[in-house]
């Protein structure tokens, strides 16, 4: 109960959180990442094969550009192995530490030689790594680099720290994002210089070399890609139209102020127009681009606005028709849990149950506690089918209401939630087919009654009258009265099966269990039919001698319509064959007949209360109960009925009965 | 040797009337009513040596009227055929302390033959 009251204040149904992140869109940066790392280490390894084998085309890309030290190619090398082994932290075990030794190292290096040049190029010295490295002294191309901006050693400075700290936060905040924000901010303006032909110092060579400016960039692009998740990268990867609209427009944002500005700085440099006509350019231009991109956000924006109220609107109808469903309370309609406790019940439903809304608000209601003890585990099976299939078919059940009085109901269920266990029910009463059905009962077994009487007079008069005939010798006479006999007791036959429906559908038929021999009841069955049936010959095969256990009277009732039904539905055949079996603890009996047989889409339904075959029906007279009688007789014995037939070539009905008493085998 | 005295009961003329045509037939008497709530006085009053009697008549039927008999000194020595057309005749029977059950809609061979059994059975005690 204490459960209940808790999960009652928080709604049955928790929204879906929007704006989740989109795990293909995670592992495309992941994969991103990972390339530029790759294309990093492979920029660095060209590099120091093209100082080792003297190739300036490896090491500068273009000649006319200054090269990569060798120093700078290292530490990108291992930076790139960084991320590579970023990308995917989650490692086990020994594979864990592993990892995270090697990312220490390789922040370290990074952080080491940005650190080390920084100090050299502020304290004066010309301290010559790359000497170190290569085992002699560089020989720089003709350009040669220019030292005047301290970009690599800060670079690697800032970034070194970053991948140290990469995965540390305080109070939730990843600093180390920031960092690689500051060096992207801070190594923009040298690769515009690249694009635009800039010289930023006013030297004539470049303060970088175009490999080097390179790897920044994939480098900035592999620390962020590693781990898309977190700020300032999450919302590329959400599938909110946040994160929609971001990788749409930060592409645009990026190239077309470059390309404008390249245009413009194109036409001054051609003698166009001045300096500040160019200023005013750039202004108007950034405007342009601006009111470009927020109309097309606007625009996009507006769409799924629009799209989302529309949606909006159909869920609002959608709820007020389920609502009208709910409220109309022609049915009772229950969301509940599949630990019974009950959310939501119409006003049907409670007042089914006697309940109020004061009894589902306060102390609350739960399913199990208002089922009929006795039927709590049929709840517990239809549960596990509910979970299972996702819907239960009605069902059969008794709810126990307020004054502890029962009512009736069928049930049907839809599973809402299956995480957590929601369900709707929908709720009928049934106490009034209840009742009709008991007065049908009841009419059938006063009706059956009545008609028996008259018949016994019948059948009484039509027997003396044919000990009338018979003493006088008119033997036409004596024929027809044995006929009207037989067909009296047909009649009586029908009247009797109407009665046994009626009193096996509500549970009232008796059963008189007896010892007796399987053979005997087999035998005295086929004399009975035997001595009315003019055309057929019944055979019997393998007889088997075993007693058995059951209502012989019954039992003789299932083998006369096994009988009767072979020799009604064969009429061009003359034979019956009864066949007998037996197991450790069955005897099987089985009636073939050699007529009409059954078409298999039938075959299922033969057992059911009036079923009759259709294009039988029209030929053959029948109630269709018969076999429906006979296999709530062999259920009640714990033994099956089954059927195998052949349209046009006949059936075989075969029943399985239990043997007598326990049957123990000596070990 | 005396004929020997069948009592029948039963609200429906024509089983009375068939009951009757067979067993005097067969060389009883037989003394039929329609009326269950004179049964009582009428059997002590004949002392049948058999009463065949309906389970189920309006008012007073077999049910009531059976276990009265075989209460009765004078008439619980008397066998008692029970006769119904319920299928749960004859758990009802021997509930009730019948010495015999007929079902509707019987043979007349039968209900020769039972009365002849129940006869003879009380003859030999």
């Amino acid at each position: 109960m204490i459960l209940n009251t808790a999960r009652r204040k928080s709604s049955p149904t928790r929204h879906r959180k929007f704006g989740y992140t989109d795990p293909a869109k995670v592992r495309l940066f992941q994969l991103l990442a990972r390339v530029a790392a790759a294309l990093i280490i492979l920029v660095g390894i060209l590099v120091i094969v093209g100082w080792y084998l003297d190739i300036p085309r490896l090491r500068s890309f273009a000649l006319s550009y200054p090269s990569m030290r060798v120093s700078t190619a290292i530490a990108f090398i291992a930076a790139g192995i960084y991320i590579l082994l970023s990308v995917r932290p989650s490692a086990n075990g020994i594979a864990r530490i592993v990892y995270s030794v090697l990312r220490t190292i390789t922040a370290s290096v990074v952080l080491a030689l940005g650190l080390i040049r920084l100090i050299a190029y502020f304290a004066g010295f010309n301290f010559d790594f790359d000497a170190v490295f290569l085992g002699f002294p560089p020989a720089f191309d003709a350009s040669g680099t220019d030292h005047s901006i301290p970009n690599t050693p800060f670079f690697f400075t800032a970034l070194g720290v970053a991948m140290v700290f990469y995965d540390f936060k305080i109070k939730r905040v990843y600093y180390s994002q920031l960092l690689i924000l500051i060096a992207a901010l801070v190594t923009m303006p040298l690769a515009i210089s690249y694009i635009y032909q800039i010289n930023l110092v006013g030297s004539t060579s470049f303060s970088a070399a175009l490999p080097t400016l390179l790897c920044y960039a994939l480098l900035i692009m592999g620390l962020l890609f590693a781990r898309p998740t977190r700020q300032v990268m999450d919302i590329f990867t959400k599938d909110s139209a946040g994160g929609f609209l971001v990788r749409r427009l930060i592409i645009f944002a990026i190239i077309l102020p470059l390309l404008v500005g390249w245009i413009i700085l194109l036409g001054f440099r051609m003698g166009l127009y001045n300096n500040d006509f160019r200023y005013l350019l750039v202004v108007n231009s950034l405007i342009a681009i601006f009111i470009l991109l927020i109309w097309e956000n606007a625009q996009s924006l507006h769409a799924s606005d629009i799209e989302q109220r529309e949606t909006e609107l159909e869920l609002l109808d959608s709820q007020k028709k389920f609502s009208a469903l709910a409220e109309s309370n022609v049915i009772g309609v229950v969301l509940a849990d599949l630990d019974g406790f009950i959310y939501e019940a119409n006003d049907a439903f409670l007042h089914m149950l006697n309940y109020s809304r004061l009894d589902l608000a306060g102390k609350g209601l739960n399913w199990h506690e208002l089922t009929a003890p006795e039927l709590r585990k049929l709840v517990a099976t239809k549960n596990r089918l509910l979970m299972r299939r996702g819907k239960v078919e009605q069902y059969e059940k008794e709810f126990i209401r307020k004054d502890k009085s029962r009512v009736p109901v069928i049930v049907g269920k839809t599973l809402l939630n299956r995480e957590q266990r929601l369900f709707i029910a929908f709720v009928l009463d049934i106490t009034e087919r209840k009742r009709l059905e008991e007065r049908k009962d009841e009419f059938i077994s006063i009706a059956s009654h009545e008609l028996k009487t008259p018949l016994t007079s019948i059948k009484g008069y039509t027997q003396i009258l044919e000990r009338v005939v018979a003493a006088s010798d008119n033997k036409a006479a004596g024929a027809l009265l044995a006929k009207t006999n037989n067909y009296i007791d047909r009649l009586s036959g029908l009247i009797a099966d109407l009665l046994d429906v009626s009193k096996i559908q509500s549970g009232k038929i008796l059963f008189d269990f007896t010892e007796f021999n399987a053979y005997e009841l087999v035998k005295e069955s086929i004399e009975g039919i035997q001595n009315t049936a003019e055309q057929h010959k019944i055979l019997l095969k393998h007889p088997v001698h075993i007693r058995m256990r059951g209502d012989r009277f019954r039992l003789e009732q299932v083998l006369h319509n096994l009988l009767t039904n072979a020799i009604k539905y064969s009429p061009r055949s003359n034979k019956v064959v009864v066949t007998m079996a037996k197991s450790d603890r069955f005897v099987r009996i089985s009636v073939q007949d050699f007529g009409i047989g059954i078409p298999a889409k039938y075959q299922t339904k033969l057992f059911n209360r009036f079923y009759r075959v259709e294009s039988a029906a029209k030929e053959f007279s029948g109630l269709g109960i018969g076999l429906f009688i006979s296999s709530e007789i062999v259920k009640r014995h714990n033994g099956k009925i089954n059927v195998e037939s052949i349209e046009g070539r006949g059936s075989i009905f075969t029943v399985e009965l239990p043997i007598a008493g326990p049957i123990r085998t000596k070990i | 040797m005396r004929k020997q005295t069948v009592f029948v009961c039963d609200d429906d003329p024509g089983i009375v009337d068939v009951v009757k045509i067979v067993l005097e037939d067969a060389g009883y008497t037989v003394v039929a009513s329609r009326d269950s709530e004179k049964v009582v006085t009428t059997v002590k009053r004949l002392i049948p040596d058999l009463i065949l009697i309906d389970l189920w008549m309006p008012s007073l039927g077999g049910e009531q009227l059976v276990p009265i008999l075989k209460k009765d000194k004078d008439c619980m020595q008397i066998p008692v055929i029970v006769i119904s057309a319920s299928k749960d005749t004859q758990e009802v029977a021997a509930r009730v302390g019948a010495d015999g059950y007929l079902c509707k809609p019987f043979d007349i061979d039968d209900l020769e033959q039972i009365v002849k059994k129940h006869l003879l059975l009380s003859a030999r005690q």
